[in-house]
Parts: structure tokens; C-alpha cells; sequence
């Protein structure tokens, strides 16, 4: 889904420009040579397989994240948005309503959040940075409220299913991922509402100039960023049996990051669908390997960090 | 057209280039990981994080014991107290790999149930470390634990209490400062706490200061303007007793008001040494990463290791905190071990 | 044609008394304390190039946005075919059938051509909630609306930020004039042109004019507007000073206009 521009001066042949828009695909690729070699225990179904899975939940939250950088903005509720979705599965399912309903209402109390981001941040005109800053913290106290500060422990055994089973080697967690990514790639660039998202982060003044209700467009950004988040709380509560209502900051900035990795501008207008799903997929491969090679535990973060700060240098040659 | 269709012939190639030498090399078999021999011990020990040097002498206890017995023992952990979902890869990864025998210590009650089921599912034996998961969640899930190893909470609390007690002279107004919301270990720690103190001491605040010393010193700053009455603080663990004392040192209070910990970190035993920490109940995590790969020993070898293992616990306070000290990260005292690895 | 010193507001009525294509009285419109339209008359005659003169800050895009629904005015009437319209947002306008290129040229730079010129009137297929983008449509028909115009433009497929400014230029108007059915107002057209690309866009004016598309120029170019306009409206601090057939006045005199030096029609 990504959208291909054309070559540049040098004709029809990879220039420096593309390799660079691809740069988070190649890079996985490399990620995944360089631990082929240094371990057999890489490189099996099973691992990538379980790879992917514990991916998942990051990459739906990358993909809300991705449409709200497309309008130029940032979510950062997304770090309480997940428990607070989670926290109203949990509540739900031990009321007795069963897991549809609670499932259903996870997905909405994520969208509820979503929605009151892009009111303030776009009938309001209040920055973005600062809207979901605020809204980050008023959230997690809500969570707090709600959960009485406990995990609710979430007993189910179709998501447990969920988490744990699929067909063969192909698991129902990346699946569920991989459709909302396709359902992302196709929204920005295949319908007409993506074309309003990218031009309202690639020039807001032109876009309004053309009559695109640039709030509106907004507003479906943040809204959906909270529509993912609740998503991924049905994943969540299924991955750790229940709702921990802390925050959860490394899932949040990882979104950010596997969303800068893949290409996207934090200026709004550029999006790579295909380069966030690597961009997530990179994160995780990078704890992954090093998990399977012993490597210690505090030059994880150092790793992430060179891979951002790489993919921040490369995509500099993308103009 | 042409360009497009070349363009797009380029990106198939490329894809299809870069599939193609995933399956071909994952098919080729360099992959599945080699086999264990007859009576090797493989060990995996998951806990939250090593930022909290409590975990961290986990891992240098449970690294130790592997050297001196000779088995292999790995040690991961996920980023923060609170990284349910970075705690659940390592495992989930951990168990394609072939070990045969696991300790967890859970973030929270339930995450760690799920990505354990496979490894039930081997019938690879599994040790509940430090904090208690869910067995009622765990059992619903097919994971049940070989025992659980981890210093009994509830003891330290109420052990806490009368040392508390005996330094106020038995009456007075006492603060707790709560860990995370929800901890188990902390819950733990403050019910045996109140009980022993029930009747006996005022409450006249509780709050949550998550296991942070920062915060610690922030919540007690605020606590000390509004009771100023107090003579004794409670908290959940270490870090956050030390914060407490920094704030009755700002506010001129030391040697009024009596602060008791639980955890029994480094910082701890000097601030107990230094005077500015009344007491702490020491938990000896080197020893719960020791008894947990003798268990492990133990299962792997076919015997029996009993369902409850209670690493030691001991109140550390001015009278014996030199022995503690040069005694650390052991206990100083020899305490009763269940087990006794086998050959 | 009516006589060179007429009333501003008498201008533009034919002999068959058709409504002018726009005729906006009285318009005001202020900014906090900046009052940029003081009370502007002006008329557009259907079918033909009307000039916008004026010194930077006389209120020349100011008046535009106001006549595009970017900016609804303060007070005055804006009558669109002797009908008294109220714009209130781009959308109306476009509907009408006016189209503007903006000094700023209104383009994504990271859109390629073809999403440009279709921004937001996008060829769809399917219906209702699942329309997909008929890219296939858009890009064929892209290069057809740029050969008309004689667009150098040679891949429609490429994002504007590689284009020159002269391209970019040539798209915003080619985008104008493809989509503008009764009004394309310019400013500042071919600030950004080379000699060539400048006669090529006066040719398009021209062209639009003779298909009876009604052009609004904005430009600082004398001899351009003594080129292709037919009318010219002198702004001078937010209020219309004058207004001259472009046949029966010189390049001095409307430049006297523009500084005052030349006292206008309407004084104040």
C-alpha cells in the first residue's frame, strides 16, 4: 500500500531517494540476516511466528498512531487510551455481559477518547501536543477510578484462544494486526477521505483552500487513533489474561518510534504504511534477537535508540 | 504506462526477492534449536525488570547457583515494573527455545498465564517466583506451578508492625506509603502491617507512591504538612522508605518520626546504618534466585520439591545491620532450605 | 461599453440590463483592529478579464478571500448573477463555479500532479461507503487537462515538490481553469514565469475569456494588464479608488492610481 512516486532524475533505476523511502523494510531485512547469523534459533517459523504475535499489539496501535501523524499531530493518550479501553473489557466481562458486548465496548470507550482528542484539538484549536498530553493523564486517573487501582483479571478462554492459536504457523494475533494495517494502507491511499488526510497534514492552508473540512479530517484521525486503541485492548487484556491499568509508555513511544521509522514526516503530509509495519516489526525483531542471543538486557535500549536515530539520518535523503 | 508498470514490476521483484530468502533459509534447517542431553538443566527465569536492584540480585542469585552447580541459567526481564507486554515476549520467545525448566515473576496477577501455556503444554515444570500469580486464572488456562518460591508478604508486613510498634511505644498516629496499585506483594505487605497495628496505632493516611523514591518523598512531604503529629511511616518497600526519609530529614524530623521498609536493598541497610532509616524487613532475593534454580535442579531431575518454598525474611535495624551488610546479598543467618539440589 | 469616468457602481450594466456576473457593494471586512476592506465596490462583467490594482496592503487578497468563502465579509452585498449570495465557505464558491489560484498556489507539495488537480473533486468508482479512488481515470484525464493548456509538465505522476516554480505555477492555473465555470480568479499568475511560460498563461486567459469563463486578475504587471485586461479596479487602503476600461487608459495613469498620486474616483 504504499504509495510509489516516481523516480527521480536518474530514470528508472533505484535511486538514493527510494532506497532511502524503503529504508525501514531494507532495514528489517538486515535486522533479520544479521540474527540469522548470529543464532539458528532466529530464523525458525516458530520464533518469527511468536515474533509477530508479540508485535501485534504495537503494530495496531503504530497504524492509529501513523493517521494522526498524517494530519501533523501526535497522540499521545495512547499510553492510557489501551488500559482505559481495557479496564471497560474488564469491568464488562466480570459484570456477566459476556465478551462480544465487552469487547464491543472496549473498542467504543477507545473511540470515546479518540474523539474527545480531536474535538479539542480541532474545533478548539488547541495543540495537539498538549491536548493528548492532558488527556493522557486525565485518562489514566479515570482507569484508575474505574479499576479501583487493581488489575481485573479478564478469565476467557476464546481469548485466550485468540492469543494463543491460528491456522498452522499463522497466528489469529498477527492476522487481526496485518488486516488493520491493510485496512490503513487502503483508507490513506486508496480512498478519498485518505487523500483529505494527507493533504491536510501536507499543507492545511491548501487543503482548506480546496474545501476540505480540515476539521473533519482531524477529528477521523484522532478518532481513529482511539478506534485502534481500543482494538488493541482486545488484544492486550487476551495476551495478559486481564486489564493492568498502569501506563503503558514503552508501547506508546514505540508507536511513535515505529511510526518515524517507517518514513512517515512528523510534519504530516508523508505516510508509509508498509514502513510502519516494518518499523514495528524492527522494534520487536531487535528484543527478540536479543533475547534469543543473552544479549544483556541494558543495551536494548541503546539498540532501539541507534535504530530510530538511523532511520531519523536516512529518511533525510528522501527529498 | 511503461514507467508504472516497470515501477511496479520492481516492487513485486523486490518483495517476492525478500520472501523467498525468508522461507528458503528458514526451510533450509539452519533453523530448531539443538537438543538437550540426558539430565541437562536449562534454565529460564523472567522477572519485571532489572532496574529494581530487588530483581537484579534475583538474577545474580539464580546466576550464581547455575555457576557453582554447573547448569545453564538465563535470566530476561522486561523494561519497567509495569511492562506486562515486554515481560510476555520474553517469555513467549524463551519458551520456542529448549529450556526445561522456568521461574517467572509475574508484573501483575494474570499476564504471564497465556504466553505460559505452551510451555505447560511441553509439561515443562514452572515456578511462581516473588509474586503470586492467579491460580484460579492459571488452572482455567492449563498452567499449574511446580511451587512457589517467594518470602511470605503477608509475614513481613506484620513483622514490620512490631518493630514499628516497639519504636513508637505502642501508641501514635502512622502513615503508610503504598507500592502500585494493584501489587500484589504490597497489598500483601500492608494488610499484615494494619492487622498487627489495628487497635493499637492511628492511621492517619494512606497513599500510593508506586515503588518510586522520588514520588516517595513528594507524597511524605505533603503527609508530614498535613499530620504533623505522626511518629511512624510504613512503606511498602525500599526505595520508597528512602524517600520518606529525605523528606522527614528536610523537615527536621529524624529521630522523631520512625520509618520501617521492606525489601532490604544496599541503600537500605546504609540509610539503616546511617540512622535515617529506623528499619527495613530484608527479603533476600539472592536467595530466591539460588532456591529457585535448586528447585529447577530438583524438578528436572525427577524429585520432588514441595508446592511452597518460603525464601527467608529478617528485620534489619541498628542492632544487626553491620552483620547484614557484610553479610549481603546472603542472609546472615542460615535459614531452613527444603531443598537440597540433587546430582 | 460604458464611458471611461463612469460611477464605479453604474459600471458593467449592458444595454440588455444582464446582471453583472458579481457585484459587490459596500464590502468591509476587518481583522481586529486592521480594517483591510473600508467599503469596496466593484463589478465584474460576465464574459470578461477585470484587473485588481493595488498597493501591497490595499486589501487586493483580502477582497478575494472574501469572494472565495475563506473569509465571510463584515458588511456589504456580494450579488452573484443579481442574486445576493452569502459565501460562507470555499465549498459555496466552488459550487458556483469560481475557482481561485491563490498566491500561494494552494498545492501539497507531497501529492503528485494528478491528486493535485483533482484535490477534492476525486473520481471515484463504487458507491456509497466504499468508494475507491478511480486513480486510473484521474491520471489519464490529468495529462489530457494539461496538454489542453499547454502544460510542460512531463510526468503527472511526479510530487509537486520536484516540480520548478514555473511548473507549479502552470498546475495551480491549469487546476483553476479546468474546474472554474463562471469565475477563475488569479493573483499574481505568472510572478513565478519565465517570458515563455508568462505569454503561454496570458494566451490561457485570453482563451478562458473567449469561452466565456469570467477571469479576475490580480497583478502588479502593467503591461500584462494593459495585455490582457479588459477592465481595471484601482484598491488604495480598503476602499475602490477607481475604475477604468483598460482600452482608454495608460500604464501612468493607473499607476498614479495605485500610489494616489492621481486622485481616484471616489475620494476617501
Amino acid at each position: 500500500m504504499v504509495d510509489v512516486s516516481a523516480p527521480g532524475r536518474l530514470g528508472g533505476h533505484l535511486s538514493v531517494a527510494a532506497a532511502a523511502r524503503y529504508a525501514a523494510p531494507i532495514g528489517l531485512v538486515v535486522v533479520f540476516i544479521a540474527f540469522f547469523i548470529a543464532t539458528p534459533n532466529f530464523l525458525t517459523v516458530g520464533n518469527i511466528s511468536d515474533l509477530l504475535v508479540s508485535a501485534a499489539i504495537l503494530l495496531v496501535l503504530a497504524m492509529g498512531q501513523q493517521l494522526v501523524v498524517t494530519v501533523a499531530g501526535i497522540d499521545l493518550s495512547v499510553g492510557s487510551n489501551l488500559p482505559w479501553s481495557a479496564a471497560v473489557l474488564g469491568f464488562a466481562y466480570n459484570q456477566g455481559w459476556g465478551l462480544a458486548v465487552s469487547a464491543l465496548l472496549a473498542v467504543l470507550a477507545g473511540l470515546a477518547v479518540g474523539v474527545v482528542n480531536g474535538l479539542l484539538v480541532a474545533r478548539l484549536n488547541m495543540t495537539d501536543f498538549i491536548v493528548t498530553l492532558g488527556s493522557l493523564s486525565v485518562v489514566s486517573g479515570i482507569t484508575l477510578l474505574l479499576t479501583q487501582g487493581n488489575t481485573v483479571a479478564v478469565n476467557s478462554a476464546f481469548l485466550r484462544g485468540l492469543a494463543l492459536n491460528g491456522i498452522g504457523p499463522v497466528r489469529w494475533f498477527w492476522v487481526v494486526a496485518f488486516l488493520v494495517a491493510a485496512l490503513v494502507g487502503f483508507l490513506l491511499f486508496r480512498t478519498r477521505t485518505g487523500t483529505y488526510l494527507l493533504s491536510t497534514g501536507g499543507n492545511i492552508d491548501a487543503a482548506r483552500e480546496a474545501g476540505i473540512h480540515v476539521n473533519r479530517i482531524r477529528l477521523i484521525a484522532y478518532a481513529s487513533s482511539g478506534l485502534a486503541c481500543g482494538l488493541a485492548s482486545v488484544l492486550f487484556v487476551a495476551r495478559t489474561g486481564g486489564a493492568d491499568p498502569s501506563l503503558q509508555t514503552s508501547l506508546l513511544l514505540s508507536s511513535i518510534a515505529a511510526v518515524v521509522l517507517g518514513g512517515s514526516s512528523l510534519f504530516g503530509g508523508k505516510a508509509s504504511v508498509l514502513g510502519s509495519v516494518a518499523g514495528a516489526v524492527l522494534l520487536q525483531s531487535l528484543i527478540n534477537g536479543f533475547t534469543l542471543l543473552g544479549i544483556s538486557q541494558y543495551y536494548q535500549p541503546i539498540a532501539v535508540g541507534g535504530v530510530v536515530l538511523g532511520a531519523a539520518f536516512i529518511s533525510r535523503f528522501q527529498k | 504506462m511503461h514507467t508504472i508498470t516497470r515501477r511496479r514490476l520492481r516492487t513485486a521483484v523486490l518483495i517476492v526477492a525478500a520472501a523467498s530468502l525468508l522461507v528458503g533459509v528458514a526451510a533450509c534447517g539452519r533453523g530448531g534449536s539443538s537438543t538437550t542431553g540426558p539430565g541437562e538443566v536449562r534454565i529460564a527465569i523472567v522477572t519485571r525488570d532489572f532496574t529494581n536492584p530487588y530483581w537484579a540480585a534475583l538474577r545474580d542469585g539464580a546466576q550464581a547457583e547455575g555457576k557453582k552447580q554447573g547448569v545453564t541459567v538465563e535470566v530476561q526481564a522486561g523494561e519497567s515494573e509495569t511492562d506486562s507486554t515486554g515481560e510476555n515476549a520474553k517469555i513467549s520467545t524463551l519458551a520456542g527455545q529448549n529450556y526445561n525448566c522456568f521461574g517467572v515473576v509475574p508484573v501483575n496477577a494474570t499476564n504471564v498465564i497465556t504466553p505460559l501455556v505452551p510451555v505447560a503444554q511441553k509439561k515443562i515444570p514452572i515456578l511462581n517466583l516473588d509474586t503470586q500469580i492467579d491460580p484460579k486464572a492459571s488452572q482455567q488456562a492449563g498452567v499449574s506451578y511446580a511451587s512457589f518460591i517467594g518470602s511470605d508478604n503477608l509475614s513481613a508486613g506484620e513483622q514490620a508492625a512490631a518493630a514499628l510498634l516497639a519504636r513508637m511505644g505502642g501508641h501514635g498516629d502512622v502513615a503508610i506509603l503504598q507500592g502500585i496499585a494493584g501489587e500484589q506483594n504490597g497489598i500483601n505487605r500492608q494488610q499484615g502491617f494494619s492487622q498487627v497495628v489495628a487497635g493499637k496505632l492511628n492511621i492517619v493516611a494512606t497513599q500510593p507512591a508506586d515503588y518510586d523514591q522520588a514520588k516517595a518523598q513528594t507524597v511524605t512531604d505533603a503527609i508530614l504538612k498535613a499530620h504533623p503529629e505522626i511518629t511512624g511511616i510504613f512503606a511498602a518497600n525500599d526505595t520508597m522508605g528512602l524517600g520518606a526519609a529525605q523528606s522527614v530529614r528536610n523537615a527536621g524530623l529524624s529521630g522523631k518520626v520512625s520509618i520501617i521498609s521492606v525489601d532490604g536493598i544496599t541503600a537500605a541497610l546504609q540509610a539503616v546504618k546511617a540512622g535515617t532509616l529506623s528499619g527495613t524487613i530484608s527479603q533476600y532475593p539472592f536467595a530466591e534466585g539460588e532456591l529457585a534454580v535448586q528447585a529447577c535442579i530438583n524438578l528436572v531431575r525427577q524429585q520432588t520439591v514441595p508446592t511452597r518454598i518460603v525464601a527467608p525474611i529478617a528485620l534489619i535495624d541498628s542492632s544487626n545491620v553491620d552483620k547484614a551488610i557484610a553479610a549481603f546479598p546472603q542472609p546472615f543467618v542460615p535459614f531452613a532450605n527444603p531443598l537440597q539440589p540433587g546430582k | 461599453m460604458t464611458d471611461a469616468t463612469s460611477n464605479p457602481e453604474a459600471a458593467g450594466l449592458t444595454a440588455t440590463s444582464d446582471p453583472p456576473l458579481v457585484r459587490i457593494t459596500g464590502l468591509r471586512k476587518s481583522f481586529d483592529a486592521v480594517h483591510a476592506l473600508r467599503g469596496v465596490d466593484l463589478t465584474l462583467a460576465a464574459g470578461e478579464v477585470t484587473a485588481l490594482l493595488g498597493d501591497n496592503g490595499a486589501g487586493k487578497s483580502t477582497l478575494v478571500r472574501c469572494l472565495t468563502g475563506v473569509h465571510p465579509p463584515d458588511a456589504g452585498e456580494i450579488r452573484f448573477r443579481g442574486q445576493p449570495i452569502k459565501l460562507n465557505s470555499p465549498d459555496e464558491a466552488r459550487r458556483l463555479g469560481i475557482e481561485t489560484v491563490y498566491q500561494t498556489l494552494g498545492l501539497i507539495e507531497d501529492l503528485q500532479v494528478w491528486q493535485n488537480l483533482y484535490l477534492n473533486r476525486e473520481l471515484t468508482a463504487g458507491f456509497g461507503p466504499f468508494q475507491v479512488l478511480d486513480k486510473k481515470s484521474m491520471i489519464s484525464h490529468s495529462k489530457d487537462i494539461l496538454s489542453r493548456l499547454d502544460v510542460d509538465v512531463p510526468n503527472v505522476r511526479a510530487t509537486v515538490r520536484r516540480m520548478s516554480g514555473g511548473q507549479r505555477q502552470s498546475i495551480a492555473i491549469a487546476r483553476a481553469a479546468n474546474w472554474g465555470k463562471t469565475l477563475v480568479i488569479m493573483d499574481e499568475p505568472t510572478a513565478a514565469l519565465g517570458v515563455r511560460e508568462t505569454a503561454a498563461v496570458e494566451a490561457l486567459i485570453r482563451r478562458l475569456r473567449d469561452s466565456a469563463v469570467t477571469v479576475l486578475l490580480i497583478s502588479h504587471d502593467m503591461a500584462q494588464v494593459l495585455r490582457v485586461a479588459d477592465t481595471a479596479y484601482v484598491l488604495r487602503r480598503g476602499q475602490t479608488v477607481a475604475r477604468r476600461v483598460v482600452q482608454d487608459t495608460t500604464g501612468d495613469e493607473l499607476v498614479g492610481l495605485i500610489t494616489g498620486a492621481i486622485e481616484g474616483d471616489t475620494h476617501g
